[in-house]
């Protein structure tokens, strides 16, 4: 009896110190798994974003805080994958923004319009995407001079849309006629960041990735080569690593 | 008596009458190849994503994502290196081994448990039925007397018993750990029966036709003649009334053995059908744990007589039954022979006169063993002669056959014959080689 008394008192003696050690370990883990839970801290960005953008929308007269709210509102949503909501108030800002500047170059509007593309492009919503990149070349090449960067920028964007539009196209010649259309949009946007002196930026890399995966999908080998070396070669000069697709 | 009374006796017999633990043994050394197929096979190749400092979900992500505030046994959250945990797991896998062999079957068993427990808290996305399974039996195991019968532990104890006092069999023990595992294996099929029963499919016929479908645990396809819905349907509804049978009618005696054949086919064809790792085969083990003691005597003496037939009476092996090393050495001799293919005879109570031609001068300095041609051999030749008809000492074989090795050992016999009186402390018969009996 007394043997079965010390055995059990050994057992329980090894789960009370197994236990009894790994406790503070288990309470430490727990407390930063907490402070570091992706998560978690995006309930947190999106409580707080939420409460900054209803108050702003309270005082619609301070705009520039309406608008600050809302992106900051929106930037939580996309990172929680809630892109139509995301949409919703970057599609809110169109209106908002548009009045503000008349004869002139609106840059509230156009980034309004930009972050709404963005999100229509990650919410597969190709279609409306290219429209939003679409008005806002136009607008940019109404209102900036011929030579800015923004405008190589949007020729990118529309050509990077217009690829990804032909590669949901289920037969080929539909799927050619897109692909030929992002060239050309590619080539553009490299011509004129070539000309304004950022044919070796980190945009250009990006136009020349996109214009690698383009060619190659039209069968241009040896074009899409050539895009693919220019583009390492920036990447390498810039010490980026990772960046082909 | 009153019928409480009655329930309550009933009760304490189940869970408490002593009872032979060769059925739990015969569960503990397979199960232990179980397991040990389960950490060699299954878990060491990928141990590195699993347990490492590197595995797919840390230690500390894994408190904070899936213990939160619960409470698990982990031994190896306290060792801060792969190469305790690695060790960890090598000590499990020997622990492992000594279970099997019965070697400190108690201390074995609570160390395989404990760290089954730890490598399973450590990483708890590997764990299916099937390890919950394992677990649970190991420490049944480790409460059992399972190393009672054939292991070393038993052995062990025989070099201090005198089996004239204590028998020859195994020593009997409450089977209440064995209970708690039969018990458990039907909480599992009542479970698994009563959720199927809730399923649309188990009701309407077609589930085994999902079941053998499901690609990532499919193994052989059933053969296309089989391929027919009234098949599932028998097969579906089969099933239920298999696993229905396998935790009411297993407790009915006239049943139990029919009900353990058509559970070995259900689990035979699962195996078949499907590759769930070491589920079927922990599951089908736990049957064993159902024969009757009686009946495994039966089986044991079914297959002795089986042999006895094939390769002649069993050898017979004179000894001093006034020695107690030579006693003890009997009761080894018996729990090695596991198929009954030696017959130790006292050749001071010889009232049948076997032991025809033996010369008892050199009897009482050394075992005698008499060979097929009626011719006597002694000693270490005798036990290497043993050695070679008893299955359990064949790892032993090849070395007594070593000149040195069998040289040697016949040195070392021989003193420790002429010796035994100072070895055990007990008094010697005058004019005798042997001792008395120490009771």
């Amino acid at each position: 009896m007394t043997g079965t008394v010390i055995k059990i008192l050994i057992v329980v003696a090894i789960f009370g110190v197994v236990l009894g050690a790994t406790y503070p370990i288990q309470r430490q883990a727990v407390e930063d798994g907490k402070a570091t839970n992706y998560d978690l801290l995006l309930g947190v960005q999106l409580r707080s974003t939420e409460a900054r953008y209803k108050a702003a929308e309270k005082k619609p007269e301070n705009i520039d805080e309406l608008l600050a709210a809302g992106n900051a509102y929106a930037t939580a949503l996309t990172s929680s994958q809630d892109f139509a909501a995301a949409a919703k108030i970057y599609g809110s800002q169109l209106p908002l923004t548009w009045g503000l500047v008349t004869n002139a170059y609106n840059e509230k509007w156009a980034n309004a319009n930009l972050r709404l593309a963005g999100v229509y492009r990650d919410m597969d919503s190709q279609g409306a995407a290219l429209t939003c990149y679409e008005s806002l070349l136009k607008y940019d090449k109404q209102y900036l001079p011929a030579t800015d960067s923004r405008i190589a920028r949007d020729l990118n964007n529309m050509g990077l849309m217009l690829y990804m539009i032909g590669l949901g196209k289920a037969e080929a010649p539909e799927r050619m006629a897109e692909f030929k259309k992002s060239r050309s949009y590619l080539e553009q946007a490299l011509a004129l960041q070539e000309k304004i002196n950022l044919g070796k930026s980190a945009r250009a890399a990006a136009t020349l990735w996109n214009l690698f995966l383009t060619c190659r999908d039209l069968g241009d080998q040896k074009a899409a080569e050539q895009y693919r070396a220019q583009a390492q070669a920036i990447d390498k000069s810039l010490n980026r690593v990772c960046r082909e697709p | 008596m009153s019928e409480t009374n009655a329930t309550v006796e009933k009760w304490n017999r189940f869970w408490f009458e002593p009872t032979s633990p060769v059925a739990m043994a015969l569960f503990r050394i397979f199960f232990s190849i179980i397991l040990l197929e389960n950490m060699v096979v299954h878990l060491l190749p990928d141990f590195d994503i699993y347990f490492g400092k590197n595995s797919l979900v840390p230690i500390k992500d894994m408190m904070s994502l899936y213990w939160g505030s619960g409470s698990y046994f982990d031994v190896l959250a306290l060792l801060h290196s792969d190469r305790y945990i690695l060790a960890a797991f090598w000590l499990m896998v020997v622990a492992t081994i000594f279970m099997g062999l019965g070697l400190f079957t108690r201390f074995s068993s609570w160390t395989v448990f404990l760290l089954l427990m730890s490598f399973s808290s450590h990483f708890q996305l590997n764990q299916n039925a099937g390890d919950n399974y394992l677990r649970l039996a190991t420490m049944c195991l480790a409460l059992s007397n399972a190393g009672d019968a054939l292991s070393f532990d038993n052995l062990i104890r025989a070099t201090r018993e005198d089996w004239r006092l204590t028998g020859l069999g195994p020593r009997l023990s409450a089977p209440w750990a064995q209970r708690l595992l039969q018990v458990q294996l039907c909480i599992a099929y009542a479970h698994t029966w009563y959720s199927k029963m809730e399923g649309e499919h188990w009701n309407d016929g077609t589930a085994v036709y999902y079941a053998v479908r499901y690609d990532d645990l499919m193994r052989f396809p059933l053969p296309h003649f089989f391929d027919q819905l009234p098949v599932y349907m028998v097969l579906t509804w089969g099933t239920l009334a298999v696993e229905f049978a396998l935790f009411t009618l297993i407790w009915w005696r006239p049943a139990r053995y029919w009900v353990l054949a058509i559970g070995v086919s259900l689990h035979a064809g699962i195996e078949y059908c499907m590759n769930l790792p070491m589920f079927e085969w922990a599951f089908l083990l736990t049957y064993v744990l159902f024969i009757y003691p009686a009946d495994l005597t039966r089986c044991s003496n079914l297959i002795k007589n089986k042999i006895k037939i094939k390769h002649g009476e069993p050898y017979k092996l004179a000894f001093d039954g006034n020695c107690i090393l030579c006693i003890r050495t009997i009761g080894i001799v018996h729990r090695l022979d596991i198929f009954g293919r030696i017959k130790p005879v006292d050749f001071h109570h010889d009232e049948e006169n076997e032991l025809s031609g033996l010369d008892l001068g050199q009897a009482e300095k050394e075992i005698m063993l008499q060979k097929r041609d009626g011719t006597w051999i002694g000693g270490f030749k005798a036990f290497r002669f043993m050695a070679l008809r008893l299955p359990l000492l064949w790892p032993l074989v090849p070395f007594l056959y070593i000149p040195v090795v069998s040289f040697v050992a016949e040195l070392i016999y021989k003193l420790v014959a002429a010796n035994r009186k100072n070895i055990l402390g007990s008094t010697c018969s005058p004019g005798a080689v042997a001792c008395e009996v120490s009771t």
